[in-house]
C-alpha cells in the first residue's frame, strides 16, 4: 500500500499568556489509501490540534513549528490557503464533535451540501442539488429529498451528524478526518455513525482518520492505532496487537483504568497524578513522573521512537507488558 | 432488603413547554413518568439511559431542586414532599449531591476553605477554628492536602475539582450521596482515581449512592443494583451482574450491545437499534420502546407495559418477558 498521508516531524505551538506552549510535538506518522488509522489520547495529547494542522487550520496564536505533512506526496506545511482551499472539502475534508457548530442554522441542508460541491466542481445547481439528496441517502437519512429542505434545528443530534458526514463526502475526498464524532451522541447512535463510517471507508476506499478519547470506539474497526500522551506519539501498533499487548506503559494503564463492561473488578488499576502542564513538561519522557516503571534515564530528554518490526513505541524500557485479560 | 434508605413511588415530574417559540398551545413533556425505586442503606443504585430519558430529573427530584408532579419521596420512610422549614433543612443534609461539571459547581471566587467549609457554615458550625478542623479532615478524606485548603478552583485540575465537590458533599455527613453523571467529564485515567475513590469513601462511611451516568462500564463497576430508564419510564430493575450479564429488557439489550468494547473481536452480535430516542413531546403509545424494538409484536403498539418481577428479584417493563419463560432475545430478530 502507498502511503496517502505522510506527517513527519510535525510541531505545532501556540503562543499563551503563560509563554509558549508545545502542542503537538514532532509527530511522525503515514496513513495508506483505504486505511483506518485511531489517533487516541485523552486532553491535552495533542489529538484534535493535530486534525487541525493536517487541515491547514491552526491559527494564531498557534502555528505549525515544523516539520512536513504531504499528502499523496503534495507538501501541505506553507501552503496558501487559496491552495488549501481548494483541497479542502475536496481532496481531504473532516467532521467535528459538534456539527451545530460547523452547520449554517439559516440554510437548509441540501443547500449547504450542494453549496460545498459547487464550491469545487463546475456543475450546475441542479446537478448539485441532485448530488446533496443522494448522498443524504448515502449517509442513511431516510426520506432524503425531504429531509435535504430542512434546517439543521429541526434534526436531531445523530442525523446532523449524518449530514455533516454526508456533506464532507460529497467531493469524493480521499482523507477523511474525523475528530470525536461520536462523543456529542448516544450510545445507540454512536453504533450507527461508527458502522456508517466503516461502511462508507470501505465503499469509497477512502483513508479515515479517527480521534477519539474512547479506545473502544477503534478497537473493532481501526487497521492501525497510534496513541498519543502530552503532545507526542506515545505508541503505534495494528489494532489487535496493540490492545493484546501494549509497548508503552501509558498504553497499558489507560487499558487497565477502563472499567469493564463484562467483567467487574473491585479496584480500578487507575494512573496516579495527572496529565503535566504544557508549561511545566517534565525535561524526559513526559510520561515518567507518572510511570510505575520509571526509572533515573526517563528523565534524561524525550524518548526516541523505536521500531518494534510493524509497531513503534517511545519507551526507553523493554516491558512485557502482556494483558492477562 | 432491608428497609430502603429511599425509596420513590409513582414519582412523575411533568414540564409544560411550548414545542416551538409561536406554538399557541403548551405541549406536556412527561419528564419522569411514574417511576419506582429503593435504594438501601450502604447500597448504589445505579440510574441508566440516554438523553432525555429523565435521569437528570430524577436526581434533581430526590435532591429536592424541582418539585414532583406526582408521587412520592421517602427517606427512613418519611415523606420529603411534606417536609418544610427547619425540618427540611435537617433532612436536606442527609441527602447531598456531586455534579458533573465540577468548575460550574465550585465558586470561582472562594477558596477551597469557604467551599467546603460553606455547608457548614450554613448549618451552624459558628467556630471557624472548629470549621477548619473539619475541612482539613474533608479534604484528607479525599485524597487532598491542608495547604490546598487556601487556593481557588482554577488552581485544580478536574480531577481534584472534582475530590473538593464530594468534600464539600460530605460535610454534613449524609446518607445518601446523588452523583449526577460525577465521573463522566473526566479523562480515563483521572475517572479510575475519582471511582476508586468513591468506592473506598462508601465502605468507610457507609454511604449510599444513587449513581446516573450514561457510561455503562463506569455504571457496572460502582453499583450493585442497576435502573434502566426509556423516555420517563424505568424499564428494567436488577442486580448488577445480573444485568449485564443476562438483560431481559430488549432496550436493556440492545443497549448493552452498542457500547464499543476496548478489546477487538470481543462484541459479537451487535444490535445496531434504527432510529432515536423519540422526542419526549410525542412520547409513542403503548411500550414507549415498541418503534424501535426489533422484537414489538401487536400489544406493544396498544398496551402500556407495567414493571413487574419475573420471578428472579428484577423487575422487567415488557410483554414479552414471561415469568418461567426464557427472556427476549434481539438478536434472535437481526
Amino acid at each position: 500500500m502507498s502511503a496517502l498521508l505522510e506527517v513527519e516531524n510535525l510541531s505545532v505551538r501556540f503562543r499563551t499568556g503563560g509563554g509558549e506552549i508545545v502542542a503537538v510535538d514532532r509527530l511522525s506518522f503515514a496513513a495508506a489509501r483505504g486505511e483506518f488509522v485511531g489517533i487516541v489520547g485523552e486532553s491535552g495529547s495533542g489529538k484534535s490540534v493535530t486534525a487541525l494542522a493536517l487541515m491547514g487550520l491552526v491559527t494564531p496564536p498557534g502555528r505549525i513549528a515544523g516539520g512536513s505533512v504531504r499528502l499523496d506526496g503534495q507538501e501541505l506545511v506553507g501552503l496558501r490557503e487559496r491552495d488549501y482551499r481548494r483541497l479542502r472539502g475536496k481532496r481531504m475534508a473532516m467532521i467535528f464533535q459538534e456539527p451545530m457548530s460547523s452547520l449554517n442554522p439559516v440554510m437548509r441542508v441540501g443547500e449547504q451540501i450542494a453549496e460545498a460541491v459547487r464550491w469545487h466542481e463546475p456543475v450546475s445547481a441542479r446537478a448539485a442539488a441532485a448530488r446533496a439528496v443522494e448522498m443524504l441517502a448515502t449517509v442513511g437519512i431516510p426520506g432524503a429529498e425531504q429531509r435535504a429542505k430542512a434546517y439543521p434545528q429541526q434534526l436531531s443530534g445523530g442525523m446532523r451528524q449524518r449530514v455533516m458526514i454526508a456533506m464532507a463526502l460529497a467531493c469524493g475526498p480521499e482523507l477523511l478526518v474525523a475528530d470525536e464524532p461520536t462523543t456529542a451522541l448516544d450510545v445507540t447512535v454512536q453504533a450507527q455513525i461508527l458502522e456508517l463510517l466503516a461502511g462508507l471507508r470501505t465503499r469509497f476506499g477512502m483513508t479515515l482518520l479517527l480521534i477519539t478519547h474512547d479506545l473502544g470506539v477503534v478497537a473493532e474497526q481501526a487497521d492501525r492505532v497510534l496513541v498519543m500522551y502530552a503532545g507526542r506519539l506515545v505508541e503505534a501498533a495494528p489494532t489487535a496487537e496493540l490492545f493484546a499487548a501494549p509497548l508503552h506503559p501509558y498504553t497499558a494503564g489507560l487499558l487497565d483504568s477502563i472499567p469493564d463492561l463484562d467483567r467487574r473488578r473491585d479496584e480500578l488499576p487507575a494512573i496516579e497524578g495527572t496529565v503535566p502542564s504544557p508549561l511545566a513538561m517534565p525535561p524526559g519522557c513526559a510520561f515518567a513522573p507518572r510511570c510505575r516503571f520509571a526509572e533515573p534515564a526517563c528523565d534524561t530528554g524525550p524518548p526516541p521512537l523505536r521500531d518494534f518490526g510493524a509497531r513503534r513505541t517511545a519507551c526507553r524500557r523493554d516491558l512485557d507488558l502482556g494483558r492477562s485479560a | 432488603m432491608t428497609a430502603p434508605l429511599l425509596e420513590a413511588r409513582g414519582l412523575a415530574r411533568h414540564f409544560s413547554v411550548r414545542s416551538h417559540p409561536f406554538a399557541r398551545v403548551a405541549s406536556l413533556v412527561r419528564a419522569v413518568d411514574g417511576v419506582d425505586f429503593a435504594v438501601a442503606p450502604g447500597e448504589t443504585l445505579g440510574l441508566v439511559g440516554e438523553s432525555g430519558c429523565g435521569k437528570s430529573t430524577v436526581a434533581k427530584l430526590v435532591v429536592r431542586l424541582l418539585d414532583p408532579t406526582a408521587g412520592e419521596i421517602l427517606f427512613e420512610g418519611e415523606n420529603l414532599l411534606a417536609l418544610e422549614g427547619a425540618a427540611l433543612r435537617r433532612r436536606r443534609a442527609d441527602i447531598q449531591m456531586v455534579f458533573q461539571d465540577p468548575a460550574g459547581a465550585l465558586n470561582p471566587r472562594h477558596t477551597i476553605e469557604t467551599i467546603v467549609g460553606e455547608p457548614l457554615e450554613i448549618h451552624g458550625m459558628r467556630s471557624r477554628t472548629e470549621r477548619r478542623a473539619r475541612t482539613e479532615e474533608l479534604l484528607a478524606r479525599v485524597g487532598m492536602l491542608p495547604e490546598h485548603l487556601t487556593r481557588h478552583p482554577h488552581e485544580f485540575s478536574g480531577g481534584q475539582r472534582q475530590r473538593i465537590g464530594i468534600a464539600r458533599a460530605l460535610a454534613l455527613r449524609p446518607r445518601l450521596l446523588v452523583c449526577d453523571e460525577a465521573v463522566s467529564a473526566l479523562d480515563v485515567s483521572v475517572q479510575a482515581q475519582v471511582v476508586n475513590l468513591l468506592k473506598r469513601l462508601q465502605r468507610e462511611l457507609g454511604l449510599a449512592y444513587l449513581f446516573i451516568a450514561h457510561d455503562l462500564s463506569v455504571v457496572r463497576h460502582i453499583s450493585d443494583r442497576v435502573a434502566v430508564m426509556y423516555l420517563g419510564r424505568i424499564v428494567e430493575t436488577a442486580p448488577a451482574d445480573q444485568l449485564f450479564s443476562r438483560p431481559h429488557h430488549p432496550y436493556t439489550q440492545s443497549l448493552l450491545s452498542a457500547v464499543p468494547r476496548p478489546a477487538p473481536g470481543r462484541a459479537t452480535g451487535r444490535v445496531v437499534l434504527s432510529g432515536e430516542v423519540p422526542s419526549p413531546f410525542a412520547a409513542p403509545s403503548g411500550c414507549r420502546f415498541h418503534p424501535r424494538c426489533p422484537l414489538a409484536v401487536e400489544i406493544c403498539r396498544r398496551e402500556d407495559p407495567a414493571l413487574r418481577d419475573p420471578g428472579d428479584g428484577r423487575s422487567v417493563a415488557c410483554h414479552l418477558v414471561q415469568p418461567g419463560a426464557p427472556p427476549p432475545d434481539v438478536r434472535s430478530a437481526a
